[in-house]
Order: C-alpha cells, then sequence, then structure tokens
C-alpha cells in the first residue's frame, strides 16, 4: 500500500515513518503545501494522510486537488483542531476520516487499515490470521471455524489489535480506541474489556496471542 | 408590569386627582354663587316688605306676595340689630325631613317702632341644582378618562412596535448565527438610535465571539501538535525490543503525564467551549438514562472500591440542555462520587422532586465545599483528577441556569442538583 504522509511538523513525521516501517507500507513525505501537490499530481497513492495546517497552505486545498484529479486515495485529516466545523468540512470535501492531535499512531495504524479495507476489499472483506477468521461485513469472528460471540466493544477492540499486531499498544489508546465522542477520562474500563476477550479467545480454543507488557499496555504476537 | 399598564395607572391616578380638585373647587363655587343670590332675595324680600310697613300700621295684615317665610313682631327700638344671615336646617313636617334654609335675621324701624323680621328662604331646590351638576361631572369624568385610556392604548400599540420589533430580534440572537441582525427601520428618533446601538452592539458582540474561538483553536493547534510528537515518539519507543525494566517505568511516568497534560488541556479546552456556549442544540433530557449508563461504565472502579449503590429514581427528570452536555454534566458528577469514596463506602443518588441528589461517603474536608468548584481546586492527593471536573460542572449549570450546592456533613458529601425553576435548595 502507498502513502502519502503530508505533516509540517518533522518530528512527528519522523515518528509516523518509523511506526510505519513494520507495516507492509510504502510511505512517501511531504512537509508543505507545494510539495504535496506536486507528489499527488505525479504519483497514485492508496491513502493520504494530511496535516489540515501547513506553512503554505491548507489541507483543504489538497482534498480539493485530490478530488478535482479523480484520485481514488483515501483521506484521512489529522487535525489539531478539534472543532466540529473542520471536521464537517473535510467529510464534505470528500476525505474519509478525520483524527484529531494528540492521537496515538496505533490509532493511525488502525484507521489507514480501516480505510484500506473499506476501499479495497468490496465484497469478501475478511483477515485471516492463523485461527482466527474475521467476516467484516458481517461483523463476526470465527476460531477454528466456529463462530466466536463478542460484544461490540470486544469486536473492536480485536480489530484493533490485530491491526497493530506485534506492535505494543498503551492502555490508553486502547482505551481512547473505545470511548465514544465524549466522555471521561477514566481507562480503567479497558481491563474489563481485555479480561473477557482473553478469555472468550482462549475458551474457544485460540492461542493466547496477547501479551501484558508491564506497566505500558499489551501487545498482540502473532506470527 | 407593562410599561402601558403602569402609565395607565399613572394617568388614572393624576386625572382622578386632578377632578377631584376641580370638582371640590366647582362645588364651593357654585355653593358661594347660591348663598349669595339667597341674601340677595332675602334682601328684597327685606325692603319690600319695609315698603309694606310704610303704608300700614298692622304688621299681622301686610299684603306681601313673597314665597319664603317671613316673621315679623314688635320690639323695643333699643334692640335694632344688623343683618345676620345664616344657613339653618328646619324640619319639614309634611316630607317629614330636615330640609336647608337661608335665613335673614334683622331689625326694621318704621314710624317709630322698632320690628324684628325673619326671613327664611329653602336651598332645597338650590341643592338639588348642586347634585345634578355633580352627577353630569362624574359621567363626563369617566367618559373622558376611559375614552382617554382607550385611546392611549391603541396609540401606544402603534408607537411601540418598532421596540417590540427590536425586542423580538434581539430575543432570537444567536451569537453562532452567521446573518448579521437586521433591525426594521423607524422614524421615532429614540428608537432608531436603539436599533443603531443595539446593532453595533451585536455586531461586537459577534466580533468578540469569533475572535475568542480562533483563540481557543490557536491554544489548541499550539499544545496538541507537541503533545503529539511526544505520543507519537513514545509509541515508537516502547516498540524497541531492548527496553530495560527501569526503562519501560520511566516510559511510563511520562507516558502518563503526557497523557495528564493532554486531560487537563482537553478540559481547558471543554470548559472554555462550555462559557463560549459553543453547544446550542437543546433538547429535553432524561437524567435517569444518563446516570444508568455511566454507572454501567464505572462498573469497574464501583466493584474495586466494594461500594454499595442506593438508587432512588422514580419520578422521571428532565432537563433542557445539549446531549453532550448532559452527559458530561452526570458523568463527572457520578465519576467523582466514585474517586473519592472510600473502600466500602456508599454511593447514593436519589431524585426527589426536581432535585438530583448524588452523596457519597468520602474524606473529611475543612473549609468551604463551595471552594472546589473553582478551577483546579483539588481535594485528596488524587494524581487523576485534573481539577476541572467541578469547575466544568458549575459552569455547565450556569449556563442553563441549574441550582448546585456541595455539602459536606461529616463524611457525607452531597451535590444537590435542581433546576432554575425552582427555589434554592
Amino acid at each position: 500500500m502507498k502513502i502519502l504522509i503530508v505533516e509540517d511538523e518533522y518530528k512527528l513525521m519522523q515518528s509516523i515513518l518509523r511506526y510505519f516501517r513494520t507495516e507492509e507500507y510504502v510511505c512517501e513525505e511531504a512537509s508543505n503545501f507545494s510539495q504535496a501537490l506536486h507528489k499527488i499530481l505525479f504519483n497514485e497513492y492508496d491513502c493520504v494522510i494530511i496535516d489540515l495546517t501547513l506553512p503554505d497552505g491548507t489541507g483543504f486545498d489538497i482534498i480539493q486537488e485530490l478530488k478535482e484529479s479523480k484520485s481514488n486515495a483515501g483521506i484521512i485529516i489529522i487535525s489539531a483542531k478539534g472543532s466540529m466545523e473542520d471536521k464537517v468540512k473535510g467529510l464534505n470535501l470528500g476525505s474519509d476520516d478525520y483524527i484529531v492531535k494528540p492521537f496515538h499512531l496505533s490509532e493511525l495504524n488502525a484507521r489507514v487499515k480501516a480505510l484500506y479495507r473499506r476501499r479495497n476489499f468490496e465484497g469478501s472483506n475478511i483477515i485471516e490470521l492463523n485461527e482466527i477468521y474475521i467476516d467484516l461485513n458481517a461483523n463476526q469472528v470465527f476460531i477454528n471455524k466456529k463462530k466466536l460471540t463478542l460484544t461490540p466493544k470486544e469486536y473492536q477492540l480485536i480489530l484493533f489489535l490485530i491491526s497493530n499486531k506485534n506492535k505494543v499498544i498503551t492502555r490508553t489508546s486502547l482505551s481512547e480506541h473505545l470511548r465514544e465522542e465524549i466522555e471521561f477520562t477514566t481507562y480503567d474500563f479497558i481491563y474489563t474489556h481485555i479480561g473477557n476477550l482473553r478469555k472468550k479467545l482462549i475458551d474457544a480454543g485460540c492461542t493466547d496471542y496477547l501479551k501484558t507488557i508491564y506497566g505500558i499496555g499489551y501487545k498482540f504476537e502473532i506470527s | 408590569m407593562k410599561l402601558l399598564t403602569k402609565t395607565s395607572r399613572y394617568y388614572l391616578l393624576f386625572t382622578s386627582l386632578i377632578f377631584l380638585a376641580c370638582g371640590v373647587t366647582f362645588y364651593l363655587i357654585l355653593e358661594y354663587l347660591i348663598i349669595k343670590k339667597a341674601d340677595e332675595s332675602l334682601m328684597a324680600d327685606k325692603a319690600l316688605i319695609a315698603i309694606q310697613l310704610d303704608e300700614t300700621d298692622d304688621i299681622n295684615h301686610l299684603f306681601l306676595d313673597l314665597t319664603d317665610d317671613y316673621h315679623l313682631k314688635e320690639i323695643s327700638i333699643a334692640k335694632k340689630m344688623q343683618d345676620h344671615f345664616t344657613t339653618i336646617e328646619v324640619y319639614d313636617n309634611i316630607e317629614e325631613e330636615y330640609e336647608p334654609f337661608r335665613q335673614l335675621i334683622t331689625s326694621i324701624t318704621k314710624n317709630g317702632n322698632s320690628y324684628e323680621l325673619i326671613i327664611r328662604k329653602s336651598l332645597m331646590e338650590s341643592n338639588d341644582l348642586i347634585y345634578s351638576i355633580a352627577i353630569v361631572v362624574l359621567i363626563m369624568f369617566t367618559f373622558l378618562t376611559v375614552s382617554l385610556i382607550l385611546f392611549n392604548r391603541s396609540v401606544s400599540s402603534k408607537i411601540w412596535y418598532p421596540f417590540n420589533q427590536t425586542l423580538e430580534q434581539l430575543k432570537k440572537f444567536n451569537v453562532d448565527g452567521y446573518s448579521e441582525e437586521k433591525f426594521r427601520e423607524t422614524n421615532i428618533t429614540e428608537f432608531s438610535e436603539l436599533n443603531k446601538v443595539a446593532k453595533k452592539l451585536t455586531r461586537k458582540i459577534k466580533n468578540d465571539y469569533l475572535k475568542q474561538k480562533e483563540f481557543i483553536d490557536n491554544v489548541t493547534h499550539e499544545i496538541q501538535t507537541p503533545l503529539a510528537i511526544i505520543n507519537a515518539n513514545i509509541d515508537t519507543l516502547i516498540q524497541s525490543n531492548n527496553l530495560k525494566e527501569d526503562d519501560i517505568h520511566i516510559i511510563q511516568v511520562i507516558h502518563d503525564t503526557v497523557n495528564r497534560l493532554a486531560k487537563i488541556n482537553d478540559s481547558l479546552l471543554l470548559l472554555s467551549k462550555i462559557e463560549n456556549e459553543q453547544f446550542p442544540e437543546t433538547k429535553p433530557i432524561e437524567l435517569i438514562q444518563i446516570i444508568e449508563k455511566y454507572l454501567s461504565v464505572f462498573e469497574r472502579q464501583i466493584n474495586t472500591k466494594h461500594l454499595s449503590i442506593d438508587l432512588d429514581m422514580k419520578t422521571p427528570i428532565k432537563i433542557t440542555m445539549n446531549p453532550d452536555i448532559a452527559e458530561i454534566l452526570i458523568g463527572n458528577l457520578i465519576q467523582n462520587a466514585i474517586r473519592h469514596n472510600v473502600d466500602k463506602g456508599l454511593l447514593s443518588i436519589k431524585i426527589i422532586g426536581n432535585v438530583l441528589e448524588i452523596a457519597n461517603t468520602g474524606s473529611h474536608f475543612e473549609g468551604d465545599p463551595n471552594n472546589l468548584f473553582e478551577k483546579f481546586v483539588k481535594y485528596g492527593t488524587s494524581n487523576e483528577s485534573s481539577g476541572l471536573g467541578l469547575a466544568i460542572v458549575r459552569q455547565i449549570c450556569k449556563l442553563y441556569h441549574l441550582n448546585i450546592e456541595y455539602n459536606i456533613h461529616g463524611h457525607i458529601h452531597r451535590i444537590k442538583l435542581s433546576s432554575g425553576s425552582l427555589d434554592l435548595i
């Protein structure tokens, strides 16, 4: 998958690139508006991650340019402005997702993958990892071909873990992924969900891939 | 009280006073004239009697064409008197009531004889006249007042029309609205000036609001980006396979601290958004559902602390507010009641009439609990708390005119929330 990242903060860009290195992505970078414009005119991308505030223009203009050139790239907006107007404007212009700073890289990664799946597997949208089989259209999980009944939160959780497989994920990023639009600064409920999910997986005969990283979070270790 | 009612009242009071004063004056003048007329008439009678006395000596056989009663008797010459007028009441045997009379007592000297003369003239007819006039005046007064009030009413609804229009426009004023407020043109100087001022003010308010919003957006941007960089680097760092346990501990501290900072930033932004009333959509919200939702969200903490829950929510309680804000309000209150609770403590949520009461066991607190509503005032040593939760709660209450009160009795902390239409609890 070919991704263009448009971000003017050099340090943030480097972190994103390093995090994405282990994924099957081909990443390109643009640190300003004109660079980004140049790249989208001469290349095809599967996904473009765009920061709204750039030194020589706004991310909205890049989205418009992408839409005018009939690009098929999925668009994820990164914004430091959590304002509703920006979100609505971005989505109206044709972006697919919107993520507010400060975000976790695991969250960004999960969004990129979700977007990629939505765009490329129309019809048969399936994840298969060893004994785990997920039908994304039906929102169903099968272990060794047997159906596993999960709550919506547990389903969200397993998708997030698999999207970030073999990576250490912080508790905070997990709970932020699960929480609703406006909610509370409690991250404790994540233990309950993780505990329940792990128990269900083991009971269904699944290998315990979920490792607890003491003091930090979890890692879904699967080869 | 409406302006029209107020002016009408003053108007009525004023005209009544004027009419009373006029009526009294009119009556006094009329009475004076009638008495003067009666006196003149009595003097004329006296002159007539004096002429008759010239012609005859027999006082019992005077030929007089008088309608008034008179009484004539001979007195000794020394008792000569001045003319003396009085008003008296005389009992009338036929009508069986006292009637007013004007009486002249005087003396006449004729042909060396002195006579005492008493003449009485009935004032009955004159009184009837005054009475009739009074009735007419009263009718006129009533008619005049009523018609003036009606006239005033119709005129003032016309005159105040532009004012009411402006008022309606201001009531509908929405700081978020993009269009400029339009006020109807009027040729009344005062209202035209009011419109000008209102236009200027609304424009300024909108302008300030926009500036503040921009400022908030900028602050977010400036703080969120560095936070994002720290977060991203922590996320990258923890992927490393050769971290020692000490390193992990340090990373954890950095991670938690950044999180706390992000939370404080979020809360501050939320607070200023509420302060700027950036949650315009409102609808009636059923609080019980939200309470139940958050009791399940915080189930784990409740179980960890072994809290016993006492719910008494039979009557539904509805508050018109923004749905997101309602969640923040209730969520914050319940979170606080759990976070500051003691092990095996109590959490009680009651709805009594229009009052929502959330009580919990907690530690002893010295001083005024209402200080806890201030920003960054914390009690206890909890690091979880941003110190902004209750400030947000208070701001929400202020926005929706809710009364909130924090009481501490011993170890029981109690927050009472009631809708603004109620009296203070």
